[in-house]
């Protein structure tokens, strides 16, 4: 067997090409990980729990059935971090919120149960904004610099992916909770499209907003991740029953002749210089493999955020209706204005948002139509500093929800699915995201796409000084 | 479509009614919040027809 030390470096499909021929052990990378998060994490705080010794044990496990021929498929013994809202079975899943604090669940959500039957080895749970609902995932940093926010609401899978302490990690996306803390953190995050990836077992923001997805390193991790979580399923009735492709095997690097979409307005408004320049710079690199640029006009997005957050709002203050009547004072601050805000929401602006949001996702399928993929920045800013409220962008002031969501919001509401790529870095060093949105159930094309993008650049190769 | 401005009192009314201990220093927040979102909301719904229909489906199965 290979000596591990620098195997946080590798992808999983790496590694797992390593584990299947036995040239690598998933006790060692198991061990290997735990070490890092030993040593790195103190700083970062990027995970709530660690599960050390059944981390250990289920790595012994996948090692003994893989010497005696049961090798299950890429992920196994592979180790990876679940989100602190998804349920797993005998741990403390506490939604970063002392509301949730002695909450140990009676069995695994969906995807954490198809996890453990691919046979990936759970490190531990990573950090959230307060039951995913906002963007700067208090008290975990930023691996590119300690001194800014790793985004969020998915911040502690961001933050411990950047900084190698997991393979992967979930994700969870109401307004932009999975591409914002990747595109944050330089690594790759996938929200796939509404109804694709089951919810069943990972704590309610917006039933209706909500999507569950995959953080990893590079896009062909996403692909095999994807593989596993999709899928229909009977306890999350939001589910669709559509086919799951292969979407490792869809890979290729041709896209000769793929219509990029690029936005003539609202993607490109009010963003930073640096961002621009990286994004269309991709956008450039992505014409020099094949791909055509179409110009586009997005449909009138005004008003989409606060759609997004009456809906957001109004849902959220439905699920903890219960606990705001019996220990308000054990939510944040922040996360309690929002819940009693969206109690004190009329109906009426409820249903005119969730009546505004069929019109903008019509609206998207008419842009979409002679396009296969839109591309835009995924964010419009890098990682705002810690303890910074509002963003100054030109002329334009706005909060942390305002820069964090503008640019991915638009895609819970219209459920497209849309992947955040690394596509460069600010004059200060931290990464940009590139943002490829895709057709209702084409993550393919996506996954595709990005892949393409990642094999002609080299910057998901970087990675943050605290983790060497 | 005309209205009256809402005021830090009726928030902590509608809070009492519903049974919502709401802090109290949320009061003004609360007012400014819903007022932006009620008026953005309702300007971009008065673009809809007025039997635009919900995205939100039930699936009688």
């Amino acid at each position: 067997m290979k000596d591990v030390s620098d195997c946080w470096k590798l992808d999983i499909a790496a590694i797992a090409n390593g584990i299947s021929t036995r040239t690598l052990s998933p006790v060692a990378l198991t061990e290997m990980m735990l070490d890092r998060i030993a040593r790195i994490d103190p700083k970062l705080q990027s995970y709530v729990t660690v599960l050390r010794d059944n981390a250990i044990s289920s790595a012994r496990q996948a090692e003994k059935d893989i010497a005696n021929g049961g090798y299950r498929g890429p992920l196994h013994g592979v180790p990876i971090a679940i989100k602190d809202i998804y349920d797993t079975k005998g741990v403390r899943t506490t939604a970063c919120s002392k509301v949730r604090e002695n909450y140990v669940p009676a069995a695994d959500s969906t995807v954490v149960s198809k996890f453990r039957e691919a046979g990936a080895i759970i490190l531990g749970k990573v950090t959230t904004h307060e039951f995913a609902f906002g963007f700067d995932s208090r008290p975990t940093k930023n691996a590119w610099n300690l001194n800014h926010i790793p985004s969020g609401s998915s911040g502690g899978s961001g933050a411990a992916m950047a900084a190698g302490l997991c393979f992967a990690a979930t994700g969870s996306d109401t307004g932009g909770s999975i591409r914002a803390p990747a595109a944050a953190n330089g690594i790759v995050g996938i929200k796939p499209t509404y109804g694709r990836v089951s919810k069943a077992g990972v704590a309610v923001l917006s039933w209706s907003l909500d999507h569950a997805g995959p953080m990893a390193r590079t896009v062909r991790d996403l692909a095999i991740l994807l593989g596993v979580m999709a899928g229909p399923d009977p306890l999350d009735p939001h589910t669709k029953d559509v086919a799951v492709p292969n979407y490792a095997r869809a890979l290729s690097s041709d896209i000769r002749n793929v219509r990029l979409g690029v936005p003539s307005n609202y993607f490109f408004d009010d963003v930073e210089p640096w961002v621009e320049e990286a994004v269309r710079t991709a956008i450039a690199d992505l014409e020099a493999i094949g791909a055509k640029a179409v110009p586009v006009s997005i449909p009138d997005l005004d008003g989409v955020l606060d759609c997004m957050l009456a809906i957001a709002m109004s849902e959220a203050s439905t699920y903890h209706q219960q606990a705001m009547r019996e220990t308000p004072e054990l939510f944040s601050d922040e996360t309690r204005l929002l819940l009693e805000a969206g109690e004190l929401t009329l109906a009426t602006t409820y249903i005119n948002a969730q009546r505004s949001r069929l019109a903008i996702k019509n609206a998207f399928r008419l842009v979409m139509k002679d396009i296969d993929v839109l591309v835009t920045p995924t964010q419009p800013t890098t990682a705002l500093k810690i303890g910074q409220t509002t963003s100054r962008i030109g002329s334009r002031e706005e909060s942390v929800f305002g820069v964090s969501a503008r640019f991915c919001a638009p895609f819970n509401i219209s459920g497209l699915p849309a992947i955040s790529v690394p596509c460069g870095f600010s004059p200060e060093g931290m990464p940009i995201g590139l943002q490829i949105v895709g057709k209702p159930f084409d993550e393919e094309t996506v996954l595709r796409i990005a892949e393409a993008f990642e094999r002609s650049t080299q910057w998901h190769r970087d990675y943050p000084a605290i983790a060497i | 479509m005309s209205k009256t401005e809402m005021k830090p009192d009726d928030v902590e009314r509608n809070a009492t009614l519903l049974g919502l201990r709401i802090a109290p220093e949320h009061s003004q927040s609360i007012v400014s919040l819903l007022t932006e979102i009620r008026d953005s909301v309702l300007k971009k719904a008065s673009a809809l027809k007025d039997d635009a229909p919900l995205a939100v489906y039930f699936d009688a199965r």
